[in-house]
């Protein structure tokens, strides 16, 4: 899952973005209001994480923007204690959460989940699919209970799979979503063959019924396998 | 030749000329004076002696030697009436035969006899005697007069004057010079200043200018007019760069809304397959397109702000954890990855950056590799700077597409481009970020060889923390 975090203080913006990727997310960071916009318009993502005091344009143009342009990318806004107003203002503007600044890392994390979930309409924490069970908050995947052991890309393409089961992902928007705007997403894309194919040999889905090849687009975890 | 060297060689040369003109009247002028006192003294006596001799005449009706002597004692005296008798001779006169001439200007005559005969306190060399006849007359009576008397020969003199100004002609002459020269360079050294900051004003550092001492003289002139240049220079570049990054973002909306609709039709399983088949080549095109206008605003924004963020972290893990992504791909192709890495390098730099280069360099190295080749990473940590370099088995690049490798859209071989995909943006983003680091990057490559691209970033030392 790829998100993006917009405040201007370098060092909030680099913790979030150290405990993000610790979490197997592709973390994307923006320093300032014009970044921000720039790149919600131009790249999928799949959060975005919002400072509402920020320099030039502020959170609340930034969040007023991308809803009046149809974005519907969940926003989580960080706010300062006490602002009773500016919370209101931002949930009226679209945004779908907020957290009070200062704020503990595993309640960020907790809200991330749950926004996440809510976006992709799933109720549960655990995305499962067959005798696979992805937990969103523990990070693991187990297989009939049987704990499977993941490398953190396998993990976050499989997560990515089943967020959006029964639609056919093509490999660039996989490549894009797990590997974040530093990798080409060409090169990648050749690569979500081989993480594919070790995925399937991790969850004995040797036939391709959980992970469904979509011919000439690319892959799609599937419900109505057999 | 240089200006310092120009202005010193006129200056001195001026100098030295009106030295040399100056030194030249005053040789000349040094050796008339002495005749002309003589001139004057001369005519003194001849008047002097004649008038005692017509005195004696006119007062006893004849000459008493005696008296006539004292006035001429140590001259060479000897009158004639105009009848051409010798009225009167001085005792030098009856011992020394003198040449006579007309009257008029003096005249130098030359003799065997010591000077000091004369004057004792004189040495031995040879007297000379400053002649000047004057035909005068006395109370009617016409007389010639010619008076001598001896000098020291002034040829000694003379010489002795051109070596003194001769050598103090020298010695101001390298006065001149080495002052010119001094001066020269003082009033060349803003302008060499100005070359220097000129020169270190570069495409990326076009907000410098050169600092101007405010005193309105002609180099300051220069600097504000060159100055202005940069102002224009700065603005149509900025310009430039700003057009680049409005045009990307500009098209990346459309772009993306055109991709996710056509994600959309292809979500159709009752789709006929020619279309399909069509769709899927549109979007590859798109995603292509896509691609490039990201690599296009992520490079003018690495151009625009050029900010870094900068934070300590280890340049070995960094390059672990890029080559663990790649892993798979490189499995896939069957290349090996050898990492030589002996320090943990660390870095005080900005990672998402560096993570960047280190990611595009090795999609390059897997990207432009022979199959079953070889990846070899050198981590090296020097005195105040770190060096990575990466080589692959390649298939080489050729010489003169070397030079050009790091500028935008070029690719080596335009076919492969599209078999190997990329913006042909990759090594100038790339470059871009190492030299913001104030690092540089080479490539060495032989044709049909091995490619080795080394990055030297220099050790930027941690803040102190307050």
């Amino acid at each position: 899952m790829r998100i993006l975090i917009i405040d201007d203080e370098p060092e909030l913006r680099r913790q979030i973005a150290s405990s993000l990727r610790q979490e197997r997310y592709t973390v994307e960071t923006a320093g300032d209001g014009d970044e921000a916009l720039e790149r919600i318009f131009s790249e999928p993502y799949d959060l975005l994480i919002l400072d509402i005091m920020l320099p030039v344009r502020d959170g609340f143009a930034i969040l007023g923007q991308l809803r009046d342009e149809g974005i519907a990318t969940p926003v989580l806004m960080l706010t300062a204690r006490g602002e009773v107003e500016n919370r209101v203002k931002g949930l009226d503007l679209g945004a779908d959460d907020y957290l009070h600044k200062p704020f503990s890392m595993a309640e960020l994390l907790a809200r991330i989940r749950a926004l996440l979930r809510r976006s992709h309409e799933q109720a549960n924490p655990s995305l499962t699919i067959g005798a696979i069970c992805l937990n969103t908050s523990t990070r693991q995947v187990t297989l009939g209970g049987e704990s499977v052991s993941l490398t953190p890309k396998e993990f976050s393409l499989l997560e990515f799979l089943l967020y959006n089961r029964n639609r056919a992902i093509s490999r660039f928007n996989m490549a894009e979503h797990v590997w974040g705007d530093a990798f080409d997403p060409f090169t990648m894309s050749n690569n979500i063959d081989v993480h594919i194919k070790n995925l399937r040999k991790k969850l004995d889905d040797q036939a391709g019924r959980i992970i469904v090849t979509v011919r000439g687009i690319g892959y799609m975890a599937s419900d109505d396998q057999a | 030749m240089k200006i310092r060297t120009r202005i010193a060689f006129w200056v001195s040369l001026a100098g030295l000329a009106s030295s040399v003109v100056l030194s030249l009247l005053v040789f000349f002028w040094g050796l008339e004076t002495p005749y002309e006192f003589l001139d004057q003294e001369l005519e003194i006596r001849a008047h002097a002696v004649l008038d005692e001799l017509t005195r004696q005449v006119g007062d006893r009706g004849g000459i008493a030697d005696g008296d006539l002597e004292r006035f001429s004692h140590l001259y060479w005296v000897r009158i004639h009436d105009s009848r051409q008798q010798l009225v009167f001779a001085s005792a030098m006169a009856k011992e020394i035969e003198m040449p006579q001439r007309p009257e008029g200007s003096g005249y130098l005559v030359a003799t065997d006899i010591p000077l000091n005969r004369f004057y004792p306190e004189e040495d031995d060399e040879n007297a000379a005697f400053w002649n000047r006849v004057f035909r005068l007359t006395v109370a009617g009576a016409e007389y010639r007069v010619h008076v001598a008397r001896p000098v020291e020969s002034l040829v000694g003199e003379s010489i002795e004057m051109a070596t003194l100004i001769g050598s103090a002609l020298l010695v101001s002459a390298l006065t001149l010079i080495a002052v010119s020269f001094f001066v020269a360079g003082r009033i060349l050294r803003p302008i060499r200043k100005i070359n220097r900051m000129a020169a270190e004003i570069t495409e990326n550092t076009l907000e410098q200018r050169i600092p101007l001492t405010g005193n309105g003289d002609e180099i300051d002139e220069l600097a504000a007019t060159l100055n202005e240049m940069f102002d224009r220079l700065q603005h149509s570049f900025r310009g430039q760069k700003e057009f680049i990054a409005n045009a990307s973002h500009e098209l990346k909306t459309p772009i993306t809304l055109l991709r996710l609709s056509m994600e959309e039709i292809l979500q159709d399983e009752q789709l006929p397959p020619p279309l399909q088949e069509k769709l899927l080549a549109q979007e590859r095109a798109l995603s292509r397109i896509s691609q490039l206008v990201k690599s296009l605003l992520d490079l003018s924004r690495l151009e625009l702000t050029g900010q870094l963020d900068r934070q300590t972290f280890s340049l070995a893990a960094l390059l672990l954890s890029v080559v663990e992504d790649f892993q798979p791909l490189m499995a896939e192709r069957r290349l090996t990855f050898t990492s030589d890495a002996p320090a943990e390098a660390i870095l005080h730099a900005d990672r998402e950056k560096i993570r960047r280069v280190l990611i595009n360099l090795l999609d390059n190295a897997i990207r432009y590799n022979l199959p079953d080749g070889e990846i070899a990473c050198r981590l090296e940590q020097q005195a105040g700077q770190i060096s990575l370099t990466m080589r692959n088995t390649g298939p080489g690049i050729g010489r003169e597409d070397q030079a050009r490798i790091f500028e935008q859209f070029f690719r080596c071989e335009r076919s492969r481009a599209t078999e190997h995909g990329g913006a042909g943006l990759g090594l100038t983003i790339v470059r871009r970020i190492v030299e913001l680091h104030g690092g540089r990057i080479t490539v060495h490559s032989e044709p049909g060889g091995s490619t080795e691209v080394e990055i030297v970033l220099p050790d930027h030392p941690a803040p102190v923390p307050t």
